[in-house]
């Protein structure tokens, strides 16, 4: 909702603004900035300096720990290395239920103890050597893992889960097949936006109160999805790899932004993602069209056809960022009404 | 956050305004009708545009002047340049109101003219072999445009083209301690902006600069350290006369100090206390320990010029740069790794206890008599 001039929170940039417009004299201008809360006072800096303290002195005492660790974990047995590791994943996960997953210190200690869970099958794979490759570990971690997010009820926790098991899929195409790059985009993009599709559908029409919160990370795996999808796209119009999968690349790409375009005009109202999927078509547009010009122009190789070539691709990005760009707003002034 | 209102509303109550002086809108007003993602795909196309048709006009006309010399292309370069920057600083001082992707277009064409006039002057006059000249010419373009151009980006960015040519000034011509120098002058006047030392008439004056160009110079302030480091470790260094850490590092004690001392004055702190020696014999302790690494105290220095007006942007800044400082300091120290993680230790402990005496010196309104 749009607020009067006298409604608008006191930022810097605000009050500089009115006093300049007011004319207001300049004798007032520090006491503004107090006033608007700008110029701590003596508790202020007393708690600031006091946290400031805490947290680097905890900070390096830890990082401290660590390092003395890291001397002398050649000399460790495997034993005292598992030991270590596995008792801090006790202790965080104990923490967690202690402080209850209801509370950031709770939450915390849940998270810490799932980064901790990771470390511990890295000493596992170190000490023993097996060979296998990066992706076990995280394919194992994601695994381990699945139950305390269920519980956790809490998107960091989704976050750490989804990434672990977008670096399985990438670390295993990348170790084992090393080839059909291509599936592995749709892999990647099925993933990704099965899991936004899901999240947002069971905040459609569940009862459960936590997906309808919080709802910022599914921004990131939304742009991945569509990342790898213009990037198929990309290779279908350069041609750069022959696959079977590269003829259906329009089509697959066609069926993402219909089914981006149903879900968050009808069922799940979001500019923000319609406006994701416009960039995307932005970016693959104009250079789907920048190719089919450049290979009907420079037919003529003469300079001129780069001179009208280069000025064809400006008009064309001014008119498809307009149409975008209102077709954009006029949902939102829909929508607001 | 109080609302403008609230603090007008103050100054009314306690007669510092009257109400004829305050003549606000109570109309509602929208700053941007677009939101923050809508804006950036607006400013996106604005920027593809505009290369497209800098590249469309650079086609024409290099081809249909065909300019073959140094000196025709230098020209060519340069009137392109003067032209830009013309049009686009009369259009921006015009009264029209045009949109996000008309000021994104706008302010592409400028940023290309200015690249476009300072190739002319590289070209016309080889300043490929006198690097400080065109260093100096890039830094009185940057500083007129940052005063005549009115656009938030353009001078941030310009703030940083003119810190990066003060610098090709400090390494070509290599005076002893210049870059330290450099360093010095830059933290100077963060802490001048930053420290609300500026009288408000100045302040308010130049607004629109003050609000941006500085970001930009701690941008630049922080790289210059950041080169100072790397030079320092570079193997093709054999100077050592040119840059001189430990002159950096006196600089920020000097600055760092000085900007303490101001603040304890003003939240009437004497100098007599034993709080104000404590802090003081902190910071020239911690200085001792990283003489090579200025970082560190420059990193201290920004965060307390950051809190004194609660600028959030300019706290997470510092204490980027102060954690890669302090990882450079302790990856470069010759020591070995059980050694380091005593240091390590021993320094958050020395910190948690500071922490505890500062606590014992100076109560607060709801510790006082309690130890943490």
């Amino acid at each position: 909702m749009e607020k009067s001039q006298r409604e608008k929170p006191a930022t810097v940039g605000r009050l500089g603004q009115v006093f300049r417009e007011q004319n207001f004299s300049p004798k007032l201008w520090e006491l503004a900035l107090e006033s608007a809360g700008f110029k701590p006072n003596k508790a202020d800096w007393q708690r600031f300096l006091d946290l400031l303290m805490l947290a680097m002195g905890t900070i390096f005492l830890l990082a401290g720990i660590l390092f003395f660790f890291a001397f002398n974990w050649a000399d460790m047995g495997k034993w005292t290395r598992f030991a270590v590791v596995e008792l801090a994943v006790v202790i965080a996960t104990v923490l967690a239920f202690i402080f209850k997953l209801d509370t950031w210190a709770g939450r915390m200690a849940l998270a810490g103890a799932a980064i901790l869970l990771g470390i511990a099958l890295a000493v596992i794979g170190q000490v023993y050597q097996t060979g296998a490759d990066n992706w076990q570990l995280f394919q194992t971690w994601a695994m381990l893992l699945t139950a305390w997010v269920l519980i956790s009820r809490w998107n960091i926790m989704w976050l750490i889960w989804m990434v672990l098991i977008n670096l399985t899929i990438g670390l295993y195409w990348q170790q084992v097949l090393m080839d059909n790059w291509q599936f592995f985009n749709l892999l990647i993009l099925l993933i990704n936006l099965g899991f936004v599709v899901a999240w947002d559908l069971l905040a459609r029409f569940s009862k459960f109160e936590f997906v309808k919160q919080g709802r910022w990370f599914l921004y990131i795996f939304a742009a991945v999805a569509l990342a790898h999808i213009s990037y198929l796209m990309i290779d279908y119009i350069f041609g750069f790899y022959i696959s079977p999968l590269i003829p259906f690349a329009p089509f697959i790409y066609g069926a993402v932004l219909g089914l981006m375009l149903l879900l968050y005009t009808l069922i799940y109202r979001d500019l923000l993602m319609l406006t994701l999927s416009a960039f995307s078509f932005l970016v693959v547009s104009i250079t789907w069209l920048g190719e089919f010009i450049y290979e009907a122009m420079m037919i003529q190789t003469n300079y001129l056809a780069f001179y009208l070539y280069y000025f064809i691709m400006g008009i064309i990005t001014v008119g498809m960022t307009v149409i975008l760009v209102l077709a954009l707003r006029r949902l939102q002034k829909a929508w607001e009404a | 956050m109080k609302t403008i209102g609230e603090v007008l509303d103050e100054f009314l109550a306690a007669d510092l305004l009257t109400a004829d002086a305050v003549s606000l809108s109570n109309q509602p007003q929208a700053e941007n009708h677009n939101p923050w993602f809508i804006q950036a795909l607006l400013g996106l196309g604005g920027w593809l545009a505009a290369i497209f048709f800098i590249a469309a006009s650079s086609f024409c006309i290099f081809v249909t002047l065909n300019l073959s010399s140094e000196t025709t292309i230098g020209i060519a370069f340069s009137i392109i340049g003067i032209v830009l920057l013309l049009a686009t600083t009369s259009h921006i001082h015009a009264d029209f109101r045009p949109n996000l992707f008309m000021q994104q277009f706008r302010l592409v064409a400028h940023i290309a003219g200015h690249l476009a006039l300072q190739a002319g002057i590289l070209f016309l006059f080889r300043l490929w072999n006198y690097p400080s000249f065109w260093a100096l010419t890039l830094l009185i373009q940057m500083t007129i445009f940052i005063w005549v151009y009115p656009d938030a980006i353009f001078r941030f960015l310009a703030s940083l083209a003119i810190v990066a040519a003060l610098n090709l000034l400090v390494f070509d011509l290599r005076i002893a301690g210049s870059l330290s120098l450099l360093i010095g002058l830059l933290a100077l006047s963060l802490v001048i902006n930053f420290g609300g030392f500026l009288s408000p008439e100045i302040q308010l004056k130049h607004f629109d600069i003050l609000q941006v160009v500085p970001y930009g110079l701690v941008f630049g302030f922080f790289g210059s350290l950041l080169i100072e480091t790397l030079y320092n470790q570079a193997s093709w260094n054999t100077e050592t006369n040119f840059h001189t850490p430990i002159l950096s590092t006196i600089l920020m004690l000097i600055l760092l100090l000085w900007l303490i001392l101001q603040i304890f004055r003003s939240y009437e702190i004497s100098l007599n206390k034993p709080v104000t020696w404590l802090c003081l014999g902190f910071v020239l302790l911690i200085a001792l320990l990283t003489l090579n690494t200025a970082g560190i105290l420059a990193g201290i220095l920004i965060i307390l010029l950051a809190f004194r007006r609660r600028n959030w942007i300019l706290m997470g800044l510092a204490y980027a740069f102060l954690a890669y400082f302090i990882v450079y300091f302790y990856y470069s120290l010759n020591l070995g790794l059980d050694i380091k993680a005593y240091i390590l230790m021993g320094t958050g402990i020395a910190l948690l206890l500071g922490r505890l005496i500062f606590k014992r010196i100076l109560p607060t309104e709801k510790n006082k008599g309690v130890v943490a």
